[in-house]
């Protein structure tokens, strides 16, 4: 949305000179803040309740916060429910993106066969995704992805989590625990060739603690469409 | 994804449902019926996940949940009889026996009451409580298995199943179905029912097969057979009644269908057809814009047209020509546009020659499965006819091939490739006159006549969506250019490759006339479904629960429950609290309010300044009033004023509009929560006297009207094509002063300061054989630096509820100051209004000064405005005297969107000839008006217009009065309610 407001800017702007009403210069005014507002700064500046649990989610590299609703539970384990306003409602299991509601692109009820034990993976590993994805409706879409271990941060990741020996801490978290390894997944077949093509890349920066945990993560929706997560507030703390 | 901070205010809503989720112990749904207590669907859908859960069962298909409600069967059997009577109606059209058997299939289907649910998933329907509906005791959950197959629905009412497939569309299982029975048979449209109960039509032919949906498992598809001609509209209400049964492969669906013995069959996978039809996804025709701005190919226009709402700009060079056009699309059959043409080896003055010239387009034939669509359209008419041609032109689609043929008159005829076809009823359309005089007539002399060409094309969509190759047959062959401009031509064909850089933006390259560059860019967009989320806007306070109509309802922690509970006095003593509400309702809407009152169990809010979308802002004045009144208060009436005068009223039913906002209605339960009153006028006075005298009705919060506002900004003028240059601009600073004097009077003014603009190139005055009220425009704009193009008093009367006067004096506009008033007509919920204005006027200085010329007249007019209810357009009529003193009609149509857009069209013709008139021959333009809300993320209450006029003449034109009565009362139109952003 902010992109579409800076596209739309210098058309507000020179549809503004046409009127010397009051009302529209304060209108004007306030899209322009809204336009040029840094999120990053947004983020960091919020108040945030330490009542509930925050979510830093970004959409093509815009970020929002999003708060833990519900944590439901599943036989595959818990499903965190994340709210966000516009409305969009994210579901993350086991630290993975399983649902969503009200980005543009929407999967539903990600389904993974034998899920990758993380603290066994030393090599590329295959699995099998099934998936819904709307709007389309796009139902019993079949996927083949790899699962590699990386020896280095991606491109994608954090900034923080670039630098060596450092790791992101969320607030309330122990600091004393175990590194962090760096996974990428990539989708090698699916029921469709153009699905095929796409790749959906995804990253995974995996805490590996006895019971690995997943800290922050990537996934393309679509081939020019992603998001990214990680809990907030988060801070560098060295290993 | 916007603003987080407005993640903030969710939170607490999270927490409450969180721990309400916790909490679920309620005993299950099984996956059979089940009868359900009085709760929201999200909860029950809740208890169902963890009782399977427990079962070790995780299978759900929410898509596929059904909602029966008996409160909807009386609708629905209406619907089933009303189908019945069509297909009995059909019985006749020599299919006898398919028809019988739909009909027996259709009879033996019961009467359900399903409800579509728009969203199933219990946690999005927990945060969207608007999507969640409260379930009564009588109401039935059904909750199943995911289905495996995609049934259809065929035309002797057989069932032809096939299992469900991702990347597939309803074209391959209708097709697949058709093979099956054997009959060389095809069908072009389809009627997908999802498993939720959607309803969408989409095209499954290659000339009508568009982007769409695949299925969900447990879809059906009613495809009738081209053989068949069953009627799109009983498709419709076949495929609506269907929908109430519930998904295919349904154990309880199924159960329906075998008791109405229809017959069925299942059919296994194709696997070849499966993977050729997932290569072959539906995708759009892409219609793009030609050299000349209208729909087409390079050169050469075709018969597709854009959606209604569109807008382009579209510049294209091939030498020596430029062109600058601009299109509307105001309805879905019509186009039209005006275009500048520069002819760069020719000169005007101390510039190119630039031609002025406006198309129209008319499609007469939409496209179906044998014959193609037609369009007639008209090139440069009623102008100088220097480009002017007339065509009729049809286009077939043919999967990714657009194939377009016409034949061109005039212009688009030069090549004169056959003989006029029109000449077999006349030898006169052998010769077309080229004597187009002043420019500006409808030439029906000239209209189709002379020299005939053929022309056309293919439009190819290639494998990437974004790229699109056109080649064409032109039908001029440049050996015949106005002002013997003759292009050599090396060849008869052009061609080019349209890139989309984005979904606004398209960049055409090519080659025409076989030795010529073309470059062109468009820039377009949906204007109708344009928006800006209000991210500077509060966010709307959430709608609580309440039990209105009690007196008994406490709530601790609102402020309403004191008033609520006790008597007047109380609530008078509570009244600085309500200064809240107005300032909430103030930074919610943008608008203002004077005060509230409290009057048995209403509510009445006065609203001195209002606009925009009334229908969004008017959602977030009842949230904040909703919060703050008392339970016993069922009833707000929201009164609109205009300094001092009542202009309308809205009603609100405030347990309708509460339920509205907190669950999902039932369709037979949807009534409208806020309607137009038409008592707005009575009510203000009896109000008035009750305040004074019965201790019932008062006023519980005020706020000072200010008699005073103005404000600081810039203005911006221009004129285009004149002789002294292209663009001459202006920008200036611009104050703008209002003072509220009386109930209904005030004094308003503009001064502007010229800051920037290219006046000292602006020598030429043009002729005019009329009084000069216009063309004195270049002395208007350039004679002061310091101008005061207004100031006016005026005062409103509402005579009643449907009759408004208004009376002003003073410096009308830059040209005329005088006096003058307006009378108008306009009922509430009337189609018709009917406007009367009278004016004696002077001239003005140059200056634009407190000076007069010597001109006076006396102008005025009769207005017939009449909204058409048809496709929402507005035509008004206007019948009068003008400044120069020609007496004549004016008519003016134009289009309003849903998000307020407006494009329209005016054209006044007196009894000025056109030798009078001068160049143009009448007064004619074209309007694109919008509203500031499509374009901020905060409301606004003002509107914007971009006027085109070819020139400015002197004849028919009217006094620019600054207050219209009509727009005054516009929260009268009957549509005001239903404008809103582009999204909804």
């Amino acid at each position: 949305m902010l992109s579409k407001l800076n596209r739309c800017l210098v058309f507000i702007a020179g549809i503004a000179l046409t009127t010397g009403c009051s009302t529209v210069w304060q209108s004007t005014y306030e899209t322009s803040v809204a336009a040029f507002k840094n999120p990053e700064k947004l983020l960091t500046e919020a108040k945030l309740d330490s009542h509930y649990r925050y979510l830093r989610f970004e959409v093509n590299q815009h970020p929002v916060l999003l708060i833990l609703g519900f944590v439901d539970v599943h036989p595959e384990g818990p499903v965190e429910v994340w709210y966000g306003g516009d409305p969009v409602m994210v579901k993350l299991q086991n630290g993975r993106y399983v649902a969503s509601k009200g980005l543009q692109t929407n999967w539903q009820d990600v389904h993974i066969d034998q899920v990758p034990d993380f603290a066994s993976l030393n090599q590329p590993q295959r699995y099998l995704r099934t998936r819904q994805q709307a709007p389309g409706a796009e139902f019993g879409i079949r996927e083949t992805v790899v699962i590699t271990p990386l020896n280095q941060a991606p491109d994608i990741a954090p900034k923080l989590l670039k630098e060596p020996n450092i790791r992101l801490v969320a607030s309330g978290d122990n600091v004393d625990v175990a590194p962090i390894r760096w996974f990428s997944e990539v989708v090698v077949s699916a029921s469709t060739a153009t699905m095929s093509k796409a790749k959906l890349p995804a990253f995974y920066a995996v805490e590996m603690a006895s019971k690995p945990k997943i800290i922050f993560g990537y996934q393309c929706l679509k081939a020019d469409y992603c998001i990214s997560w990680q809990a907030w507030p988060a801070t560098a703390a060295a290993k | 994804m916007t603003n987080f901070l407005r993640v903030s205010t969710f939170s607490l809503g999270c927490a409450l449902l969180m721990s309400q989720a916790a909490n679920a112990q309620t005993p299950p749904l099984s996956s059979e019926e089940s009868s359900v207590s009085l709760k929201r669907l999200s909860d029950t859908l809740l208890e169902e996940i963890s009782a399977r859960q427990l079962r070790k069962e995780t299978d759900i298909f929410f898509l596929g949940i059904i909602w029966n409600s008996p409160a909807e069967i009386p609708f629905q059997t209406k619907q089933k009889a009303h189908l019945l009577q069509q297909l009995e109606a059909l019985s006749d059209n020599g299919k006898v026996e398919q028809i019988q058997a739909l009909q027996r299939l259709v009879k033996a289907l019961p009467i359900t009451g399903r409800v579509v649910l728009p969203e199933q998933d219990p946690r999005w329907l927990q945060a969207n409580p608007k999507l969640d509906p409260v379930l009564t005791p009588n109401d039935k959950i059904i909750v199943s298995d995911t289905p495996t197959t995609v049934s259809v629905l065929q035309d002797d009412g057989s069932i032809c199943t096939l299992p469900h497939a991702h990347g597939v569309e309803a074209e391959y299982y209708v097709k697949q179905c058709l093979q099956h029975a054997g009959k060389g048979k095809t069908a072009d449209w389809a009627w997908v029912v999802q498993a939720n109960g959607e309803v969408r039509q989409v095209g499954i032919a290659l000339w009508n097969r568009s982007k769409q949906d695949q299925l969900s498992p447990g879809a059906w598809i009613w495809a009738p057979t081209r053989q068949l001609n069953f009627p799109s509209e009983v498709s419709e209400e076949l495929a609506n009644f269907i929908a109430t049964q519930g998904p295919s492969g349904n154990l309880a669906t199924e159960k329906h269908f075998n008791a109405s013995s229809a017959s069925s069959k299942q059919l296994p996978s194709n696997a070849d057809a499966l993977a050729e039809s997932r290569k072959q996804q539906g995708r759009d025709l892409q219609p793009t814009a030609g050299d000349w701005g209208t729909i087409g190919l390079l050169q050469t226009p075709t018969a597709r047209m854009e959606e209604a709402g569109h807008l382009s700009y579209t510049y294209s060079n091939t030498y020596p020509y430029t062109r600058n056009n601009i299109f509307l699309q105001p309805l879905d059959w019509l186009e039209f546009g005006f275009r500048y043409t520069n002819i760069s080896n020719r000169s005007y003055g101390p510039q190119s020659y630039k031609d002025k010239s406006i198309d129209a387009k008319f499609r007469i034939l939409k496209e179906s499965a044998y014959l193609p669509e037609l369009a007639l359209g008209f090139r440069d008419v009623a102008g100088t006819g220097y480009f002017s041609g007339e065509y009729i032109v049809a286009n077939k689609r043919m999967g990714n091939f657009d194939l377009s043929l016409g034949l061109g008159w005039g212009y688009l005829g030069k090549a004169d490739t056959i003989k006029n076809p029109l000449s077999l009823f006349s030898s006169r359309f052998n010769t077309r006159s080229n004597n187009y005089g002043q420019g500006g007539k409808l030439s029906t002399d000239s209209y189709f006549h002379g020299s005939t060409a053929f022309f056309g094309g293919i439009q190819y969509q290639t494998p990437w969506d974004s790229l699109l190759l056109k080649l064409e047959l032109d039908g001029n062959d440049y050996q015949k250019e106005p002002s013997a401009n003759n292009q050599k031509r090396s060849s008869p064909l052009n061609i080019g490759a349209v890139y989309r850089f984005s979904p606004n933006i398209d960049i055409s390259l090519g080659l025409e006339r076989g030795n010529k560059a073309l470059l062109g860019v468009s820039l377009h967009a949906q204007m109708d479904k344009h928006f800006i989320p209000k991210v500077s806007m509060p966010k709307p306070v959430p709608v609580a629960i309440k039990p209105i109509g009690s007196s008994e309802f406490k709530d601790a922690t609102s402020q309403v429950s004191a008033l609520a509970t006790t008597n007047i006095t109380t609530a008078a003593t509570a009244q600085p609290s309500y200064r809240n509400t107005i300032d909430d309702i103030e930074s919610q809407t943008n608008w203002r309010i004077r005060e509230i009152r409290h009057q048995n169990t209403t509510w009445l809010i006065i609203v001195t300044k209002d606009g925009g979308y009334y229908h969004e802002r008017l959602d977030r004045m009842i949230g904040v009033l909703h919060r703050d009144a008392p339970t016993d208060i069922t009833h707000f009436r929201i009164r609109y004023e205009s300094y001092g005068v009542v202009t309308a009223e809205h009603a609100v039913d405030r347990k309708e509009w509460m339920q509205q906002q907190t669950r999902l209605m039932r369709p037979s339960e949807e009534k409208k929560a806020i309607t137009l009153e038409s008592e707005a006028s009575s009510n203000s006075d009896s109000i008035a006297q009750e305040s004074s005298t019965t201790p019932s009705s008062q006023v519980i919060a005020s706020k000072p009207t200010k008699r005073f506002d103005g404000g600081l900004g810039i203005s911006y003028s221009h004129t285009l094509g004149g002789p002294d240059g292209f663009l001459l601009y202006n920008i200036a600073a611009e104050a703008t002063a209002k003072v509220n004097l009386w109930k209904g009077a005030f004094v308003s003014g503009v001064v502007d300061a010229r800051l920037i603009d290219n006046y000292d190139k602006f020598r030429t005055t043009g002729t005019s054989n009329l009084p000069r009220v216009r063309t004195y425009l270049r002395e208007y704009l350039t004679t002061s630096r310091y101008t005061m193009p207004r100031l006016q008093a005026t005062q409103l009367v509402k005579l009643s509820d449907s009759q408004f006067v208004s009376a002003y004096g003073g410096y009308l506009e830059t040209m005329f100051a005088g006096v003058g008033g307006e009378y108008l007509w306009r009922p509430n919920n009337s189609r018709l209004a009917i406007g009367i204005d009278a004016n004696k006027v002077q001239q003005r200085a140059f200056e634009q000064n407190f000076d007069l010329r010597d001109y006076k007249t006396t102008t005025g007019h009769v207005t017939a405005y009449w909204d058409t209810g048809w496709q929402d357009i507005l035509a008004t009529v206007s019948a009068g005297k003008y400044l120069a003193g020609d007496k004549g009609v004016t008519v003016d149509i134009r289009k309003t969107f849903k998000n307020g857009v407006t494009m329209g069209v005016f054209a006044t013709k007196t009894n000025a000839s056109a030798q009078q008139f001068g160049e143009g021959s009448f007064n004619k333009g074209i309007y694109l008006t919008f509203p500031f809300d499509l374009l901020l993320t905060s409301y606004s209450d003002t509107k914007g217009t971009i006027l085109w006029t070819p020139l400015t003449r002197d004849g028919g034109a009217k006094l620019n009065r600054s207050v219209n009565l009509y727009d005054y009362t516009r929260v009268k139109d009957p549509n005001a309610l239903e404008f809103k952003a582009g999204n909804n």
